[in-house]
């Protein structure tokens, strides 16, 4: 995860992680003001909603806080931090994910001017929205984010072949739910 | 157009993640909001009623039967 000043030297943020899993809170505001704005950076990219990931950024760094004794300080602290940022913005997934309601059945794309267009897309928005959180953070990552799955696996500590096959599965339902909206891509 | 397009047109990928303010005052709110204390009141507790049992053995089946 590249941070802010990215220029620091490894040795000095092992120190600091160490300092850190001891406990040290200063050593923690020095990581979390390093830290901040790549994680927020991450966050906001799953959740696509800017207060949100606000609250998610320090939703996991209280996460990172609560658990400091089990952090490996021989292990980059960024993505230990970008895996934590990855479950909170599931979980917000998950509760942000009741609220969503799809539309009834929607005109065919074939004949739609430009409000259907526009209504179309929000049902496209509200189908995938509507998705398991974990397919949609997945999904979001891989197919509109175009991130390599290399990186989604580093980022949620499943292997790669699991990611592939909640995309698929992302996919497949999406394609059932827009089907149901009368949407044939 | 497949299904990857057709979400790419409805959502299209987040230009701005640029964080607008330090979240660090945020942070210190919720640190503050630990429950730091609980812990030790709860030691406490489990203490007292410890000692209990062994100052007052003969209370604990009335204990248990109330319970």
């Amino acid at each position: 995860m590249d941070t802010q000043a990215g220029d620091k030297p490894e040795l000095d943020e092992a120190v600091l992680g160490a300092r850190f899993a001891a406990g040290d809170l200063a050593a923690f505001e020095t990581l979390f003001r390093q830290y901040q704005r790549p994680v927020y950076a991450w966050i906001v990219r799953i959740v696509r909603n800017p207060a949100a990931a606000e609250d998610l950024t320090v939703e996991t760094f209280w996460r990172i806080w609560r658990s400091r004794r089990r952090f490996d300080s021989s292990r980059p602290f960024g993505a230990w931090a970008r895996r934590v940022a990855t479950h909170a913005a599931i979980d917000h997934l998950k509760t942000a994910r009741a609220e969503v309601q799809l539309p009834a059945v929607l005109p065919s794309p074939d004949a739609a001017d430009a409000a259907e267009r526009r209504e179309i897309r929000d049902a496209v928005a509200g189908a995938f929205r509507s998705l398991p959180a974990r397919l949609q953070a997945v999904a979001t990552l891989a197919l509109i984010e175009e991130l390599p799955y290399e990186e989604i696996s580093a980022a949620t500590g499943h292997p790669i072949g699991t990611i592939k096959t909640r995309v698929f599965r992302a996919v497949r339902l999406l394609r059932k739910k827009l089907s149901k909206l009368g949407i044939r891509p | 157009m497949n299904e990857k397009d057709l979400l790419k047109k409805a959502l299209p990928p987040w230009q701005n993640t640029a964080l607008e303010r330090d979240l660090w005052p945020g942070m210190l709110r919720r640190l503050d909001q630990a429950p730091a204390r609980w812990q030790r009141f709860d030691w406490a507790l489990i203490a007292l009623l410890f000692a209990w049992c062994l100052f007052f053995p003969e209370l604990l089946p009335q204990l248990l039967y109330h319970l």
